[in-house]
């Protein structure tokens, strides 16, 4: 656990030193609240339009976007840079790199995305605190795992955002169910209101889905953590 | 250079292949207490073979054995190895201190903080240096991977071309302190490919060459052992046509050349056997040897021979 948490520090200082990623992160966040802030003003709190922004906006496009620019860079900038090798080199177990460096992924995707989410759903009355969570663990879950196997991690996250999020998980309702947002959506409104992609998994399904793809997503991690030849 | 019953380091049939190229083929050592260097040409191999000591590759065949387990396989073996890697990247944001220290922390050593700090005393940097990685100079940066190797007092220590970018002070002090690491009772392998450098680092030499082991062991050995080709010496005497003609009667030298009036080259298919006998001789035929040198004992002569034959 010891290890854990330094793998986790030494993560966070090294996603928070890049400001370049850092300006993306607040620019699409206070993007949100303002937009959200001056739709309120023309339809009011509560509507269907507002939850169709928050599922669009939050869900499908800056939650995916900014967990992949966080968490395929996390291991995968130390892959390509290879400094890979100073943690590697040392007695860190597999689930301990990836638990600690996934853990400051989610810190940064947490405080610059899901926080300026939450504030837009207050303003535009729809409680975002669970779908924006849960989506964001599973996306960092993936993405870290995208940073550690794919040889180019963010364009191969850009095209699964785009075509597997966005144009799958919009054709029916049952390729809706290979979507993240399908399952994170669905804890914000129930079935039968358009938000853009099909909702109404139930409330087990939407928790433990997203859950269930994290935890994929770390072992994946973890394993190609173990099995690697680091170069 | 002490290889005890149960060796450090032992190498078995270990290839390594990436797709169709061989980068080791088949090699096999045993190495213990002392320093060892890995000599040979960019692209013989040694860098592999270093990856697979300390298990950051997997060998296609064969097995590596440190300290009795699997690099690869025991993650708590980590603790025991220190690997200085080839290449030149570092978290070019942090200071020396710091680096070395999440070695430290990584690694689970208690007072990290103080280890930190020896190690980096002991490479020569000052811990309390605040420049960033980033600014240091090449020689610099090398010393501060060594004391990240160092941090942890590994058993066993592994340096992928660690003098490189040294000035000639700095190699220095790096060879006078990988002879105390190795004189501590640790198994520290160097690899090079300057010929200068391993000849100073130790007379026990691993030679390979395109992906194989082409020789072990100490390498004047090696080059005695390498009878197809004659070993020269210079001898300065004041009587060298009476020396050379002796030489020649007792069938210690396949080729003599004098340099009149006080010296001759001598080539001879037996070095041991010249070395016992030119003192008697010298005595027999009235003649004062002022100096007996080997004119390619060198190291640079074992390696070409051994490398161009490869």
């Amino acid at each position: 656990m010891r290890k854990a948490l330094v793998v986790f520090g030494f993560m966070l200082q090294k996603l928070l030193r890049g400001w370049g990623r850092i300006a993306i992160l607040v620019v699409l966040g206070a993007l949100g609240i303002v937009i959200s802030a001056l739709m309120r003003g023309d339809i009011g709190p509560g509507t269907e339009d507002g939850a169709a922004f928050l599922v669009w906006y939050g869900l499908s496009i800056i939650l995916p976007l900014g967990a992949l620019l966080v968490s395929a860079e996390a291991l995968g900038d130390l892959r390509g840079e290879r400094t890979l090798v100073y943690l590697w080199l040392r007695p860190v177990r597999a689930w301990e790199a990836t638990s600690g460096a996934a853990a400051a992924a989610f810190a940064v995707v947490f405080a610059f995305l899901v926080v300026p989410l939450i504030v837009a759903g207050l303003i535009l009355d729809w409680p975002m605190a669970g779908a924006a969570t849960l989506a964001a663990l599973a996306y960092v879950g993936v993405f870290l795992a995208f940073g550690l196997i794919l040889s180019r991690p963010l364009l191969m996250g850009l095209l699964g955002i785009l075509v597997w999020e966005n144009v799958i998980g919009s054709l029916s309702t049952g390729t809706a169910r290979l979507t993240i947002r399908s399952y994170a959506a669905s804890l914000l409104v129930d079935g039968g209101v358009d938000v853009g992609t099909p909702v109404g998994r139930s409330f087990a399904a939407s928790i433990a889905v997203p859950l269930a793809v994290a935890a994929a997503g770390l072992l994946l991690c973890a394993w190609r953590w173990r099995r690697a030849e680091v170069p | 250079m002490n290889t005890p019953a149960a060796p450090m380091i032992a190498v078995d049939g270990v290839s390594k292949r990436f797709g169709d190229l061989v980068a080791v083929s088949d090699v096999s050592f045993r190495l213990g207490l002392g320093v060892t260097a890995l000599l040979g040409p960019n692209g013989a191999g040694k860098s592999t073979m270093l990856r697979m000591l300390s298990g950051m590759a997997a060998p296609s065949e064969g097995s590596v054995r440190i300290l009795g387990a699997d690099p690869r396989e025991d993650i708590e073996l980590r603790r025991r190895i220190g690997l200085v890697p080839q290449q030149e990247a570092l978290f070019e944001h942090m200071r020396v201190s710091e680096f070395v220290r999440l070695a430290a922390d990584l690694t689970g050593i208690d007072d990290a903080g103080a280890a930190a700090e020896r190690s980096i005393r002991t490479v020569g940097l000052d811990p309390g240096d605040k420049r960033r990685l980033n600014t240091y100079s090449k020689g610099m940066r090398q010393r501060a991977k060594v004391a990240a190797a160092l941090v942890t007092a590994p058993d066993v220590l592994l340096l992928d071309e660690p003098l490189t970018g040294l000035d000639p002070n700095q190699r220095n002090l790096m060879i006078d302190l990988f002879h105390r690491i190795g004189a501590s009772g640790r198994c520290v392998i160097v690899s090079s490919h300057v010929l200068d450098e391993v000849q100073r680092l130790g007379t026990h030499v691993l030679v390979m060459g395109k992906g194989r082991l082409l020789a072990e062991g100490d390498f004047r050995r090696i080059r005695e052992l390498m009878d197809d080709r004659p070993s020269r010496f210079r001898i300065v005497t004041d009587a060298p046509r009476a020396l050379a003609a002796g030489l020649v009667a007792e069938g210690l030298a396949v080729a003599v050349e004098i340099h009149e009036p006080t010296g001759l080259t001598v080539a001879t298919g037996s070095a041991g056997r010249f070395a016992l006998a030119i003192a008697p001789l010298a005595r027999d035929r009235d003649a004062t040897v002022h100096e007996l040198r080997p004119l390619d004992a060198d190291l640079e002569s074992v390696f070409r021979y051994l490398v161009e034959g490869a």
